[in-house]
């Protein structure tokens, strides 16, 4: 069930949208800026040493009220957008995905030799980056459908009041530094810095109201709407 | 008996996984391992126990994680856990069998990828060999690790504060490439110059994945191999992690690698006692092959290595300041994007190898080299020259230097041979050896020889192979030599053939004080080809040049169809007869294109226009031209400001987008640096005229994401501002240290994540008590006006043409 990286669909409106061109079509765009995009979408699907791992652990709710949860047997969370968000579920798959340090290299040599082509490189990365986690989702749940369940959307430490902090604890369970060089600073980051870890919960289909098509499926794979922060400036449909 | 006197008798057999047998005995996920060698040591003792029954002779002690990042809030200290598991092994080992201190990464990135520093990388390490030395380990085992820089920091600190014989086994991915990119080629370049006992390779992939990457490192490594293989790729089945390889499996196809050469054999994850025990069984009637030296003189970068042979090799000259006043200034400015210019263009020319000169008198060699190799090795992935006559520069950079560098230079006088050499031995790295000694330069070829010998037994002396030196016997200008270059070329023909070392030559000096250097430079390369020389110190910015390069390979057989000659010079016209060489290339042939008619001041083909337009090379021909007839700050006020002002008005509306500022800012920039050659040639100085006021930049600690800092930095320079980069993740105290010192006015602080806003905030606290003269701007994802509130910034810049009004508003 490996996403083979190559083939992978980029969307350059999705780049546009990170570049802060919000949903100004592709057409009215400089060509040398499209030309460029093409460029690094090629680049970063060419050189990077994509990972992705997952695994399944179970989930326990801790009070009544709702609010804290543990995953497994050691990640205790106090978050009620993350409790919400995993309402209902007795497991949840835990997942990290990195582009590797090519990516990084790739945004900083051209942050040196053109800053506007760094600032691409980057925005390429990151819709790679989601695409690249999209299909890996996709994958994981087509599985599932078979057993009768669903996944909901990924959801990241950092995200509303999902503490960064347990970014430790996703990278302790899911072995990364080991497994797929995916490593975190001092002050909780990723790096690689083109990299996601997510917890999803596993649902039955009835609860999710299972069967739906693909392209719906997709809105809820994607995660702007699941977060709160309104006043992103990369937000769809702001 | 020694480890070292063991090797080489019979096939030595290591131990195989131990966390996956620890899980079998109830480890959870994510749970430290090596504290059970003092709260379980029971059950790590009965798996070294089993595995020494299945006839392992070397046990890995069980400090894999034993390092203090891994190790803080279990309550116990690296020396405890490590002494703890080294008695262990101890106590069940026999006398014959014996005990290896396991040493793994740190589990974080190192700088630049990540927030680990070298010198941090290096302490950790420094920690866990010491308490392993005094614990009585046989050996450090450095193993799993999957970046070249830190496993040189591991080796550095076994090496340096233990007496131990230290082996290091690094993991690949199936394409053959570390973690940051190294391959094998470079791997072993990397630990054999740093003087490791045994190299090889562990974990990642199976026996059958690992095939090719044991066989290409038996035939390129000289010392002993070893090959610690997972029982196959690791699939999830119900939660739990599975190997599928079995026992006699893997012990069948490891028989191959012992009968091929290596040396060391072992399990890593997924393997177990009964691996072990097949493994023994099938490869212990193997004798070990004796080793050979492979005598390749090779450099390397932390991707690739370079091997200097038949084929010649470019070394790119331009990152030295000799003759370069605005390179000089570079310098003196801690100008890193124009430094790294010059190694962007020689890349894209095709030099194999950088050199990195950076010697000026004014400044701390020492230092800014270590600061330059850093940067360069952040962006380029080729290996680089360290050219400096500086002991403690050479020393630095070597140190830091990620990969096996070449050394530019040792010569025969003693005091230079007592100097570069023990950093050659420690270090690793190949040495250009000048045929000069305290008697100057023999003017014969066989002076020459006399001295290369001198150089070349003196290394043997330190334990450097020949195979690591390169010679030098120098061109002097045939001006006031008639037999300059036919002495060259002998000597070099007669060290080749007496002594069979690489030979190298900065060919540019034997047209010394003639015209038309070129000329002479590129007639005297190709005699030196044919001669047989290895490598040349050249710019490759020099047309001539890379084409008797080019030539050189097609006609001597090194290019296959030669393809490479054809994608270099395909579709190209031989210049016409009174054509000068190099008028192709000049501004007005190449500045016109056909869409450009108009010739309105700001119309198409105007410098205006480039601008808007963000046509960086367009920009920088027009500007060139203009300031031959106007002046340069007429140039900059009357076009190059009204230009930028247009673009940013545009971005502020939103109908202008923030790659299109960012190109219209590189365009400005190639404009500016064209005025700015002019001015420097006119003697105006340059710097004081056109530069404003000077401005701090830099990404807070903690944070390592430095994109949008860099967007701020390009438009504040565009608009004159003379800005001093600090880079990212920069503690408080260095912003502070040189906001004072160089008594800057304004700062701009940049943050991504909440998480770092916190450090932001001590920044600014620590900067308004002792720089209170000095405004504070910020920047980042995660801000907001009332964030910079609240952390008490001056400013809140909500995008980067923000950060360049306040800056004009608050310093003019």
């Amino acid at each position: 069930m490996s996403i083979d990286q190559k083939n992978l669909q980029i969307d350059r409106q999705e780049i546009l949208r990170y570049l802060g061109y919000g949903t100004t079509p592709l057409a009215a765009v400089e060509d040398s800026i499209v030309n460029f995009i093409d460029e690094a979408v090629e680049m970063v699907l060419e050189k990077c040493r994509m990972r992705f791992i997952s695994k399944i652990f179970s989930l326990h709710v801790l009070d009544r009220a709702g609010a804290s949860l543990s995953i497994g047997e050691t990640m205790e969370i106090e978050s009620k957008s993350l409790s919400q968000n995993l309402k209902g579920c007795q497991e949840a798959v835990l997942m990290a995905a990195t582009l590797g340090v090519e990516a990084d290299q790739l945004i900083s040599r051209y942050s040196r030799k053109d800053m506007s082509q760094g600032l691409i490189m980057e925005a390429t990365a990151t819709a790679v980056i989601e695409e690249f986690c999209d299909q890996n989702q996709l994958c994981m749940e087509a599985e599932l459908n078979r057993r009768q369940k669903t996944l909901r959307p990924r959801f990241s430490p950092g995200y509303g009041d999902f503490a960064i902090k347990h970014q430790r604890d996703m990278i302790k369970l899911l072995d990364t530094p080991r497994q797929m060089g995916l490593t975190l600073t001092d002050g909780c980051m990723l790096a690689p810095a083109k990299s996601v870890t997510a917890v999803m919960g596993i649902a039955d289909f009835d609860s999710d109201g299972g069967g739906k098509n693909q392209d719906e499926r997709r809105c809820t794979v994607k995660g702007c709407e699941a977060c709160d922060k309104i006043d992103c400036q990369y937000r769809r449909n702001r | 008996m020694n480890i070292l006197e063991a090797l080489g008798k019979k096939i030595l057999f290591f131990d195989g996984g131990m966390g996956s047998q620890l899980q079998e005995k109830g480890l959870l996920p994510g749970e430290n391992t090596d504290i059970w060698n003092i709260t379980k040591p029971e059950e790590i003792m009965d798996v070294h126990r089993r595995y020494l029954e299945a006839g392992a002779d070397i046990i890995l002690a069980n400090t894999f994680g034993a390092n203090r990042l891994k190790l803080a809030g279990t309550g116990y200290t690296v020396e405890q856990v490590v002494t703890a598991g080294i008695q262990n092994a101890r106590k069940v080992a026999d006398e014959a069998a014996f005990v290896a201190l396991d040493v793994a990464p740190t589990g974080k990135l190192l700088k630049p990828l990540g927030d680990l520093s070298f010198d941090d990388a290096y302490d950790i390490f420094k920690e866990i060999v010491t308490a392993g030395e005094a614990a009585d380990a046989d050996f450090v085992h450095i193993e799993t690790m999957s970046d070249t820089l830190e496993v040189k920091a591991a080796v550095l600190a076994a090496k340096e504060n233990t007496g131990l014989p230290v082996f290091a086994t690094v993991t690949f991915d199936e394409k053959g490439k570390m973690l940051t990119g190294g391959n094998v080629e470079a791997v072993v370049a990397l630990l054999e110059g740093l003087g490791v006992d045994a190299l090889g390779v562990n974990c990642g992939l199976g026996p059958s994945q690992m095939r090719p990457l044991v066989l290409k490192l038996l035939e390129k490594a000289s010392i002993p191999v070893i090959v610690q293989p997972n029982a196959g790729l690791p699939r999830q089945e119900k939660g739990k992690t599975i190997y599928d390889v079995g026992p006699e499996d893997f012990a069948k196809m490891m028989r191959e690698f012992a009968e091929k050469g290596a040396w060391l054999l072992g399990g890593c994850c997924g393997t177990t006692p009964a691996h072990i025990a097949a493994l023994v069984k099938a490869c212990k009637d193997v004798t070990p092959l004796p080793l050979t030296d492979k005598g390749d003189c090779c450099v390397a970068s932390y991707t690739h290595a370079v091997e200097i042979g038949d084929e010649p090799v470019l070394i790119g000259e331009r990152i030295n300041p000799t003759g370069k006043s605005r390179f000089k200034q570079a310098l003196r400015d801690r100008d890193m994007d124009y430094i790294l210019q010059e190694g962007f263009a020689q890349q894209d020319k095709g030099v194999q190898i950088l050199d990195i000169n950076v010697g000026l008198p004014e400044i701390d060699e020492a230092a800014m080299i270590v600061d330059v190799v850093r940067e360069v090795q952040s962006v380029i992935d080729l290996p680089l020259q360290i050219d400096t006559s500086s002991g403690q520069a050479m020393e630095q950079a070597l140190r830091y230097y990620n990969g096996k560098a070449m050394i530019n230079s040792v010569n025969g006088k003693k005091e230079s041979m007592e100097t570069v050499f023990p950093l050659v031995k420690k270090y690793g790295g190949v040495v250009v050896g000048l045929t000069l000694d305290e008697e100057g330069i023999p003017t014969t070829a066989e002076g020459r020889l006399a001295v290369a010998e001198k150089i070349v037994n003196t290394a043997a002396s330190y334990g450097i192979p020949k195979k690591d030196i390169v010679i030098d016997v120098l061109c002097m200008t045939i001006s006031s030599d008639a037999q300059g270059a036919m002495t060259t070329l002998k000597a070099l023909k007669l060290v080749k053939e007496k002594l069979g070392v690489k030979t190298i030559l900065g060919v540019s000096n034997i047209s010394f004080g003639l015209p038309r250097r070129d000329i002479i430079n590129v007639n005297f390369y190709a005699m030196a080809l044919a001669a047989g020389l290895n490598c040349a110190i050249m710019n490759p910015n020099a047309e001539a040049m890379m084409e008797a390069y080019y030539a050189y390979r097609a006609l001597a057989g090194f290019d296959e169809n030669c393809s490479d000659f054809i994608n270099a010079y395909a579709g190209t016209t031989t210049p016409s007869a009174g054509q000068q060489q190099g008028a192709v290339s000049t501004p007005a042939a190449s500045a016109t294109p056909a869409d450009l008619g108009g010739e309105a001041h700001n119309g198409a083909g105007s410098l205006t226009y480039a601008i808007v337009k963000g046509r960086k090379e367009q920009a920088g021909h027009i500007a060139a031209q203009l300031v031959q007839t106007m002046e340069p700050l007429d140039l900059i006020n009357q076009q190059l400001v009204p230009a930028l002002d247009t673009v940013g008005k545009g971005f502020e509306k939103g109908t202008v987008f923030l790659p299109q500022l960012l190109m219209s800012a590189e365009a400005a920039k190639a404009a500016f640096e064209a005025v700015r050659a002019v001015m420097d040639k006119a003697g105006s100085g340059g710097k004081g005229q056109t530069k404003k006021d000077k401005i701090i930049v830099a990404t807070v600690k903690g944070d390592i994401h430095d994109i949008g800092k860099n967007i701020v930095k390009v438009l504040l320079e565009n608009y004159g501002y003379d800005v001093r980069d600090l880079g990212k993740d920069v503690a408080p105290e260095e912003v502070v240290a040189a906001a004072v010192a160089e008594d800057v006015k304004l700062v701009g602080l940049s943050a991504l994540m909440t998480t770092t806003v916190t450090s932001m905030e001590e920044t600014i606290s620590l900067l308004h008590a002792q720089k209170p003269d000095c405004k504070i701007m910020v920047g980042g994802a995660v801000l907001t006006q009332s964030y910079a509130d609240m952390i008490h910034a001056d400013y809140y810049a909500k995008d980067a043409m923000a950060s360049v009004y306040y800056a004009q508003e608050f310093l003019g």
